[in-house]
């Protein structure tokens, strides 16, 4: 059985998850390179430079870069999706599952491939951990010196699987952790461990690399209240306190390496050399300064993670933002099912009595707060629930793309403001208009718009060019809220969609306008449509329509919106409140700033009449009279 | 208590509510004069006090929007009046043009702070409910824990021809002088005071005044050297020395030697807790008997 190809040279695939790996990616892409013929790399949210590595990489043609975006860990959900993609769309014989800390102990693919051939019957392939640390730890090149090894009585395992499993069990599925398959139809898969080789699996690279490893999962466990009762993950703790209380002593280093995952006393063990040189290898071992600050934050975001069981959303995107599997219906990815107490709760329902006073002032107290400005603007209605939307995510970064007189963005910046929340409010547009706001005079627009945000506020920052350039300046990852309102049509909003989401957070948030509007060939409610099935959505029908997008429903700070749109009678009474107050925003704004204009005239007017009152009862004044009677004289008044 | 602040920070963030900046309850508003609609963003807020500087400046829409007790609190100069009479002049007039734009009826406690002007005032026929110095931040204003002098003078504020010549003899003086002309405020300006053992004031102008500094620089317990002043200080009267006469570099030497540095005393205390912010806003809280959480 050697799958899709009838042929002697086996097509070898491999599907690869990974975050922030930036010090190990290039040695590690080198392996790819020589032993496979094409790749899948995730990326799971790096802040470093791994998605500049790989998109940097000379002869990447055997590189495919996905995007997972996800707060949770659905490593068998997409492992498996790629699995069979990689069978059918690639005609893989062979599928392997590596980590960036794993490298296979052939020194070319030929040696690879004859072991292969060896096991063409089987399904599956095992290969056993052999854990290995390098010589030195101080973040130097670690290829470039000797590495010991550990025992042989590591019981981790990691497969490769034959596109004949395909066949056998085509509902196959791979397991969390990789370590085997589930194939659904009640047969067991075939499989051999190769007992000649194993899997080198490097899990500490430097000194540095291992603590923040260590203490990003004992944050996970330390505060996580059901994974301890359940036992689960502890080691990660007892692992982090044996490094601490260590003091960082490198022989305790290298017991911890050469026994990882578990825990052994002898720290006075000698290791053996390892024989095996990486002869696939070309490219240095190197931690960046990006690296260090990315896992530096990433233990600050580890300790504020929400505690309990979480129900994951994710969607993977290809290079180009377009959606290759998402999931959304909130269901559990932990592979075994786990007990739970019955849902005592009611259904959530708009101002539940006990809640009242919490849902008051997130969802409908922001709605009657007011923008310093309310310039001509098709999005006025919508103006009290960006309020709210503001109040409820306190954004990092609020990006608007088509910004015009600046309606929205104005309300942003005044919540942000108001709320005193340190958001970094962006506002891209050309101000040259587009054939559905039509061509304008953009300057003066641009120039006032910018006088009156400059008076009163800070963090804000105009981006006076087109969308695709301004998209460099943002890192992945790094968009909070974002809102587009830029050309309509179906292509140009879709690809300010794929192409604008990459940027995006995991759990962020994308409003759409104008999904209501069904002419001049307007084309945001056909997407709209689209992306209805595939995320959880909420949205409003007057002032054209505004649509909001969650890409991850189960994040905390959007549940009372959440359970809003999910109670019809909620989410209607909600949708009306925000058009019946929406619909007076013009009137109280424009109630104040032109009451504003009026209060002054009047002053000015009071002012001029008490200057001209001193000027006629002047000395002057009365000395030039006849002069004056002469002068209308000549002019016959 | 949620509290509003509304007033320029480069004139008035040393009179702000102590810890303003760093207090999620408090939000403080800077002023452009341009265009008065960012006081919306104070009704959004919903505070449950606030404190406006300058309240002549605001129009009257933006005020009323804005829920909660207001505390206006006047620092322009108003006329003296002498002979029962205000004395007036083209200067005078045009200062008191920004009180004709006050819409007195908007604030719940009007506040004028120079104690000596009540007579002015009355003549005026401005309303105003109490006679107190501007309030200080007196978590940033205060005196040192420990006595370290850099300075023996300091003088802070802008050259003109009086001061300029006033301070003349300082240029041969042996005495470690400073004169900063602009920029210093907040912390900045109290490490100064804190660290200078005499602070001169110098009117702008020959005309007598009592400038804020003079209370800012006493609350660090600086020794205060003034020319003619406007009123009596009323607090901190052993910090503050006014000398009408030719200041030299032996006067000063004979306060250095004869005026201990600071020292703790009850009656500074008491000084220092009235002129504090937050103290202020209890006080008219409980004068207009209304409490807060």
């Amino acid at each position: 059985m050697t799958g899709n190809n009838p042929s002697h040279s086996l097509v070898l695939c491999c599907f690869v998850m990974m975050r922030n790996e930036s010090p190990i990616l290039n040695p590690f892409l080198d392996q790819l390179e020589e032993f496979f013929d094409h790749c899948i790399l995730l990326d799971h949210d790096s802040t470093d430079d791994t998605v500049d590595i790989i998109r940097q990489r000379k002869n990447n043609e055997k590189f495919s870069l996905c995007h997972l975006k996800s707060s949770g860990y659905p490593q068998a959900e997409v492992a498996t999706y790629f699995a069979h993609s990689l069978i059918q769309n690639n005609n893989a014989d062979y599928v392997f599952f590596l980590d960036c800390d794993e490298f296979l102990p052939f020194d070319t693919r030929a040696d690879l491939l004859a072991q292969l051939k060896k096991h063409s019957q089987d399904t599956l392939i095992r290969f056993k951990w052999r854990n290995i640390c390098p010589s030195q730890l101080n973040g130097d090149d670690i290829f470039s010196s000797d590495f010991y090894k550990g025992s042989n009585q590591n019981d981790f395992y990691k497969i490769a699987i034959n596109a004949s499993v395909s066949e056998t069990a085509p509902k196959f599925s791979i397991n969390q952790g990789y370590h085997s398959i589930t194939t659904h139809n009640g047969t067991d898969p075939q499989l051999q461990e190769e007992p000649a080789n194993h899997l080198l699996h490097i899990p500490v690279q430097s000194s540095g690399q291992i603590a923040f490893k260590l203490c990003n999962g004992h944050n996970r466990i330390a505060g996580d209240a059901v994974r301890q009762q359940k036992n689960e993950g502890w080691h990660w703790v007892t692992l982090a306190r044996q490094l601490a209380s260590s003091g960082g002593d490198p022989d305790v280093l290298r017991n911890l390496a050469l026994n990882y995952p578990t825990i052994s006393s002898d720290d006075n063990a000698v290791p053996d050399k390892l024989e095996f040189n990486f002869p696939y290898i070309k490219s240095p071992y190197s931690e960046s300064e990006s690296y260090i600050a990315a896992q530096a934050y990433s233990l600050i975001q580890s300790e504020n993670d929400p505690q309990g069981v979480e129900k994951y959303s994710y969607t993977v995107t290809d290079h180009k933002g377009n959606i290759l599997t998402t999931e959304h219906s909130g269901k559990d990815t932990e592979p075994a099912p786990i007990e739970r107490p019955p849902q005592q709760s009611p259904p959530p329902v708009l101002f539940n009595q006990e809640r009242f006073s919490e849902q008051f002032n997130t969802l409908i107290d922001p709605l009657f707060f007011l923008p310093t400005k309310m310039p001509p603007t098709a999005w006025g209605g919508h103006i009290p629930f960006l309020f709210v939307l503001m109040k409820i995510l306190s954004p990092r970064t609020y990006v608007e793309l088509g910004v015009h007189y600046g309606a929205s963005f104005i309300t942003a910046c005044t919540a942000a403001k108001s709320l005193q929340i340190p958001t970094q409010l962006y506002a891209v547009d050309t101000w040259e208009g587009d054939k559905h706001a039509g061509v304008y005079e953009g300057e003066p627009i641009y120039q006032e718009l910018k006088a009156h945000l400059e008076g009163s506020f800070d963090n804000f920052h105009l981006m006076r060019c087109l969308f695709i350039e301004a998209r460099q300046k943002f890192k992945p990852g790094s968009i909070d809220l974002l809102h587009i309102d830029g050309l309509h049509t179906y292509d140009a909003v879709k690809n300010d969609f794929t192409t604008w989401l990459p940027a995006m957070a995991s759990n962020g948030v994308i409003m759409f306008h104008d999904i209501c509007v069904h002419e001049r060939g307007f084309g945001v409610h056909q997407l709209w449509d689209e992306l209805k099935e595939q995320f959880t959505t909420l949205e409003f029908h007057h002032s054209f329509g505004l649509g909001v997008l969650f890409l991850d429903s189960g994040d905390p700070r959007v549940k009372p919106l959440i359970d809003l749109a999910s109670d019809p009678n909620s989410k209607r009474f909600y949708q009306d409140l925000v058009e019946n107050i929406g619909n007076t925003i013009g009137s109280r704004v424009g109630f104040l700033t032109n009451q504003e204009d009026l209060h002054r005239l009047h002053h000015e007017v009071d002012y001029l009449r008490q200057e001209l009152s001193e000027v006629y009862s002047s000395t002057s004044w009365r000395i030039t009279s006849p002069v004056r009677a002469t002068r209308r004289k000549l002019r016959g008044d | 208590m949620r509290i509003g602040v509304v007033g320029s920070f480069t004139y008035f963030e040393n009179h702000f509510p102590e810890r303003w900046f760093e207090d999620k309850d408090i939000l403080a508003l800077d002023v452009f004069e341009a265009d008065y609609s960012w006081l919306i963003i104070l009704h959004n807020f919903s505070p449950d006090v606030t404190l406006f500087f300058r309240p002549e400046l605001y129009p009257r829409r933006f005020i009323e929007s804005i829920p909660g007790i207001r505390i206006a609190l006047l620092s322009e100069p108003v006329p003296n009046v002498v002979n029962g009479k205000l004395e007036l002049s083209s200067e005078t007039k045009l200062r008191m043009k920004v009180y004709q734009l006050m819409d007195w009826d908007l604030y719940h406690w009007r506040i004028f702070y120079d104690e000596g002007k009540q007579d002015s005032i009355n003549a005026l026929g401005y309303t105003i409910d109490e006679f107190r110095p501007l309030p200080i931040d007196t978590a940033t204003f205060h005196p040192p824990t420990r006595s370290e002098y850099r300075y023996d003078v300091c003088f802070v504020g802008k050259a003109t021809p009086h001061r300029i010549e006033k301070l003349d003899f300082l240029r041969s003086s042996r005495l470690s002088f400073i004169w900063v002309a602009h920029g210093a405020s907040g912390q900045d300006l109290a490490e100064l005071f804190r660290s200078s053992r005499i602070v001169l004031n110098v009117h702008a102008d020959a005309k007598n005044a009592f400038e804020p500094r003079i209370y800012l620089a006493a609350a660090c317990g600086s020794l205060v050297v003034s020319e003619t002043l406007s009123s009596r200080p009323l607090h901190f009267a052993e910090r503050i020395i006014e000398d009408t006469t030719q200041w030299s570099d032996s006067l000063l030497r004979e306060y250095l030697e004869n005026h201990q540095s600071y020292s703790p005393t009850p009656s500074f205390q008491n000084s220092l807790n009235r002129f504090s912010t937050r103290v202020l806003i209890s006080d008219v809280l409980a004068q207009l008997n209304t409490t807060f959480n």
